[in-house]
Parts: C-alpha cells; sequence; structure tokens
C-alpha cells in the first residue's frame, strides 16, 4: 500500500474552501475558444485566397482555358482562311485583330493559337509530374548507391542549358517526320522533369523517415504502396507549386521552339509562330506582333501569379 | 580547397564528353544527311562529299577521331560554308556574343540588386508592390517578346534607339537590356525575400542599437550577406542569358554565336550544331565552376565544410 504524496491530487480533491478556488469548467466553453479546426488545404485555400494577385491568376486561367475552347468556335472565320485582297489590315469591326500577310484573320489565329499553347503547358506539365515524381520518389525512397546513380545523372542533366536539350531533341524528332505539336511535347516533357525531382526526392528523404512511413512499413505494406499512397500525397503541396510554375515554362518553350522554327508550322498558328511573322513585318504593320505578343506575356502573367500564391500559401517553408 | 577544384575539373570533363557523345549520335540518328536537297545530288558527288568529311568511315572510328579532334580543340568543318570551320564560326560570333552577355549580366546585377533592397526596405508600402509587379513582368514576359515590344516602343515610336545592327554603344542598349530582363526580375525578387530575412537577424539589431546609421547597417552589414544567393543564381542566369542570346541576336541583327546557332539549326548544318553545343556546355560548366569558386571564397562556411569533409 502506497502512501500518498503531497504532490499528487487528482481533479476535485482541491480544497474547495478559500480565495484560490477554481473557475467552473464548461465544455461549450471550451469549444468556442478553440475555433474550427482547419487543415492543411483548408489554410492554404484561406491564404490563396487572400492574396489577390493569385486569385486574378486564377480566374486569368480559366478565361484563357474557357477562351480556348468556345473561342475558334464563335469565330466566322477558321485560322486557315486566306483573303488574299485584304492583307494587313489594321485593326476593324470585321477584323478586330486586323489580318496578316496572307489575309487571315489575327483574332481567329490569336484564338485558335491559345489551344496550342495550353495544350502544350497541360500535356508538359503532366509529363513533367509522371516523370519527375516517379523519378525523384524512387530515387529517395530507395537511397543509397540507386540514389547516388539517378542524382548524378539530374547533376550531369542540370550542367547543359535545358534549351539545348530540348533544341536538339526538336530537331531530331522533326526530321524524323514526328508530328510538330507531339514532338513539341517530347522534347519537353523529356527535359523539363529535373527540378520536379529534385524537389520531390529531396521532400522524400525527410518523410520517409517519419513515423508514419515507419508504421507503415511495419504492417508489411509494399514499397510502392508506402511511396505512392503514403509518401507522395504528403509531399503534394510543393509538388504542385512546381507543377504550376512549370505551365508557364512549357508555354515559353513553345513559342520560343516556333519563333525560330522548330515549332508547329504553317498554317497552324501557334503564338510563337505569329509572333514570329509579325516580328517580320513589324517596321509596316506593329499591331500584327502586338496581340499574340500580349496574349503570351498575359497567360505567362497569369501562370506565374498562380503559382506564387500557391508557393506561399503550401510552401510551409517560405511561410513568414 | 585544392580537391575541390580537382573534382570539379574532373566532373566538368565528364559532363563535356558525355554532352559531346550523346549529341554526336543524335546528329549521326537523323535520317536526311547533310547533303539531302531539294534537287538530288549525283551519286558521285555524294560519295566524293561524304569521302572529304570521312561520312563512310564506320560510326565507331567517326566517333573517335571527333574526339581525338576535339580534344585538340579542332571542331571540324562546318557542313554548309565549305569554306570555313566550326572553329572560324565560334572565333568569328563568340566575341560579339560575350560583350553582349557580359554587359546583360552587368546590368541585371546592376538593376536587380538596388531594386530589390529598395522593396525590402519598403516593404508591404507602394514602392515594394511596383519592385514585385516589375520582378513578375520580367519573368513573364519571353524574351523574344521583350525584345519586340523594347523594339517597337523605343525604336520605331520614339525613335530613341537604333532598331538594330551591331557596332555601335547605342546599338547594345536594346538587346542589352532585353537580355538583362529576366535576370533583373530573378535577382530584384530573390534579393528582396533575403533581404527581409537578413534585416531580422540579431546582429543587425546590434548594429542598429550600436547608432550606426541606417545607410551603413545596410550597406556593410547586411549587403554581404545579400550577395551570396546572388552568386548561386549566376550559372542558372549566364545560361538565361546565352540561350536567350539565340532570339535576341536574330531579332536585332547581330552577327554572333546565338545567331550562327540558330541558322545551322534551320540549315541543319550538322557540324556545326555539334560543335557548338559543346562549346556553350563546356562554357556553361565553366561558368558554373567559377560561380561555385567565388560562392565558397564569399561565405567562409562553405570552406570550412569543405575541409571538414575532405
Amino acid at each position: 500500500m502506497a502512501t500518498q504524496s503531497a504532490w499528487e491530487f487528482k481533479e476535485g480533491t482541491l480544497p474547495e474552501t478559500g480565495t484560490f478556488a477554481p473557475a467552473p469548467k464548461n465544455p461549450e466553453d471550451l469549444q468556442q475558444i478553440a475555433g474550427r479546426p482547419t487543415t492543411y488545404w483548408n489554410d492554404a485555400i484561406r491564404r490563396i485566397r487572400r492574396n489577390k494577385l493569385a486569385v486574378v491568376g486564377f480566374w486569368i486561367i480559366i478565361a484563357l482555358f474557357a477562351i480556348a475552347i468556345f473561342g475558334p468556335m464563335l469565330s466566322p472565320y477558321t485560322y486557315a482562311e486566306q483573303d488574299l485582297t485584304n492583307t494587313y489590315q489594321s485593326p476593324t469591326l470585321r477584323h478586330p485583330f486586323g489580318t496578316d500577310q496572307l489575309g487571315r484573320d489575327q483574332m481567329t489565329r490569336v484564338l485558335y493559337g491559345s489551344r496550342i499553347s495550353l495544350a502544350v503547358g497541360v500535356v508538359c506539365a503532366a509529363l513533367n509530374f509522371l516523370i519527375g515524381v516517379t523519378y525523384g520518389g524512387i530515387a529517395a525512397y530507395f537511397g543509397g548507391r540507386i540514389d547516388d546513380i539517378m542524382m548524378r545523372i539530374v547533376d550531369i542533366l542540370y550542367g547543359i542549358p535545358t534549351l539545348i536539350i530540348v533544341i536538339l531533341l526538336t530537331v531530331l524528332f522533326k526530321d524524323k517526320g514526328v508530328n510538330p505539336l507531339v514532338n513539341v511535347f517530347i522534347a519537353i516533357g523529356l527535359t523539363y522533369w529535373l527540378p520536379m525531382a529534385r524537389i520531390v526526392r529531396g521532400e522524400i528523404l525527410s518523410l520517409k523517415e517519419r513515423e508514419f512511413a515507419l508504421a507503415a512499413k511495419t504492417i508489411g505494406a509494399p514499397n510502392n504502396r508506402i511511396l505512392f499512397k503514403h509518401l507522395i500525397p504528403n509531399a503534394m503541396g510543393p509538388i504542385i507549386v512546381t507543377v504550376t510554375l512549370e505551365v508557364p515554362a512549357a508555354i515559353f518553350t513553345e513559342a520560343f521552339l516556333s519563333y525560330i522554327g522548330l515549332g508547329v508550322s504553317a498554317p497552324v498558328a501557334s503564338w510563337g509562330v505569329l509572333a514570329s511573322d509579325g516580328t517580320e513585318a513589324i517596321r509596316s504593320f506593329p499591331y500584327l506582333v502586338l496581340f499574340p505578343a500580349l496574349a503570351i506575356s498575359l497567360t505567362m502573367f497569369a501562370f506565374n501569379f498562380l503559382g506564387d500564391g500557391l508557393r506561399d500559401a503550401l510552401d510551409p517553408r517560405l511561410r513568414q | 580547397m585544392l580537391k575541390f577544384i580537382l573534382q570539379r575539373v574532373l566532373s566538368m570533363i565528364l559532363v563535356v564528353l558525355i554532352v559531346a557523345t550523346a549529341t554526336f549520335f543524335m546528329m549521326r540518328l537523323l535520317p536526311s544527311g547533310p547533303f539531302a536537297r531539294e534537287k538530288k545530288l549525283p551519286a558521285q558527288i555524294i560519295q566524293n562529299l561524304e569521302a572529304r568529311y570521312h561520312l563512310n568511315d564506320p560510326l565507331w572510328k567517326q566517333y573517335v577521331d571527333y574526339i581525338g579532334n576535339l580534344l585538340r580543340g579542332d571542331l571540324g568543318p562546318s557542313f554548309k560554308y565549305t569554306n570555313r570551320t566550326v572553329n572560324n564560326i565560334i572565333d568569328d560570333g563568340f566575341p560579339v556574343s560575350a560583350t553582349l552577355g557580359v554587359v546583360a549580366v552587368l546590368l541585371s546585377v546592376a538593376i536587380g540588386i538596388p531594386l530589390g533592397i529598395w522593396g525590402a526596405l519598403k516593404q508591404n508600402g507602394w514602392q515594394d508592390n511596383v519592385v514585385m509587379f516589375v520582378a513578375l513582368l520580367g519573368v513573364s514576359v519571353p524574351n523574344f517578346i521583350m525584345a519586340v515590344l523594347l523594339m517597337l516602343v523605343f525604336g520605331l515610336w520614339l525613335h530613341l534607339l537604333p532598331v538594330a545592327g551591331w557596332g555601335s554603344i547605342r546599338q547594345i542598349i536594346l538587346p542589352a537590356f532585353t537580355l538583362a530582363g529576366y535576370p533583373i526580375a530573378f535577382i530584384a525578387r530573390l534579393v528582396r525575400s533575403s533581404m527581409l530575412e537578413v534585416l531580422r537577424q540579431e546582429y543587425i539589431t546590434t548594429a542598429r542599437a550600436k547608432g550606426l546609421s541606417e545607410r551603413l547597417v545596410i550597406f556593410r552589414h547586411a549587403l554581404r550577406n545579400i550577395l551570396i544567393p546572388v552568386v548561386t543564381v549566376l550559372g542558372p542566369l549566364i545560361a538565361a542569358v546565352f540561350t536567350g542570346s539565340f532570339v535576341v541576336e536574330k531579332i536585332f541583327a547581330i552577327p554572333g554565336l546565338g545567331r550562327y546557332y540558330v541558322t545551322s539549326i534551320n540549315d541543319r548544318d550538322y557540324t556545326t550544331i555539334l560543335g557548338v553545343t559543346i562549346f556553350y556546355s563546356a562554357l556553361l560548366v565553366f561558368m558554373n565552376f567559377l560561380v561555385d569558386l567565388t560562392y565558397a571564397w564569399l561565405d567562409p562556411r562553405i570552406r570550412y565544410v569543405e575541409r571538414k569533409v575532405s
């Protein structure tokens, strides 16, 4: 039989007499003080809503997708329709953006170009996501020699300007007769996953040491289940930020390739092709380059705004 | 430190060799040979041409010869310009590109750093918003669009600067600002965020408590620590300036290496593509190496860790 020490007491055993009686506790009051519980994602959404530029970027992107899908359908012209009696028209009501060197309606071509740019952005970001997440995840999860070899390859590729690799791949596939748009997908998709691989690797390296990963391992979950169901979902924040910021990079690269004559070819109108055609005629018809230039810049703006906002909201290390 | 340098030099050589090998075989994989023309050449001429460029040797011998020549610094003849070698092309174009690139990098440091400091000092004020907006603008507007817009505004509408060409100082301004646009924005953002971080640290409070003027606190105490992240991003930014020069030189009609590179791509001048790619990679790898050395020299902590490891 242990003697009760003077230090121990149970709730309700405090002396009820004297000045220092405990305040009565009402469970409902406690609830009110605590506030609504919030999750990581709710918190992130709240943060992003407060970031005006990110919200603007988000709505611009929604509008761009709507324009890309419905815009060309509503236009009375097609992107390839030529009207050689009306070349190089200044903007008018019939042709709000004017016409180009073959009398094609510039607005229709810009609208059509948004399809190509957004398709490139989305497909390449998806490819980067698949390759980068798998590669970085595997390197980090298995660690050791596998990690060393895989990341050394990434280091080497990092040493070469990405754009040069993309250009070489584009030349290679173009001369092999691959469809130009598919070619752009392949070239960018195969190249731009490097930052993603590094970020995912860094995240997984720390996550795999955590208790929930150990718990999953203890109950005998197979490696691929631990990696793809437990670890990667927990690294989703930085992954989403990287994907969002890779979309404008891909859009830029496509426009760049088209601008130097390696992307899609006539009569298909990508923004890069339009900007390139416009530059040829810049001295006499400067508005021709203006609209595709504004379209590319606005799109890049919107994605960078959103990406920046997402980074502030989702990447806890950068929180202030 | 010596071991670090040696290790880096070895890995540099390795990277350049890997790039050379990969590009070599990629160029040989291309289905249309360098002499595929609209009008088919007589078989005898093709045979002579192939003999001249050793294309009828077995692939492994071509490769060994190429790497052997490469190690002696010989990049071989151009397929397109019959009397010029790739070395000639680099000798002609690189000084021009390098001049433009150096001016662009200097501009981006000289404008980006003060812009970032200004934004950080006026955090959340309108000045800060202006800096952040300019930074996002610089990151978002592609260089070829920037080139065209600058050309339109300053060359064609305001008639302040020449539209294109090379040779005078006035002709450098527009292309240099075009190339510097992205780095300025990048550096300004980076400096702003690291400045905000540094200003919260205790040694800054100490400096202020000593009664130092704000100018001294910022320029003597805070600035040094801000230079380190700026130096680390210089490598990728130099790469951005290189690749930017591909279009910028074309748009502004500057006879630099970037323009030759793009021309050689459109002409399918395989040896020139190959040679210039290797040259660019070697240059970039070397720049990254210099950046790393500067970094180790600037930050004593890195030297210390290095010594402990080796």
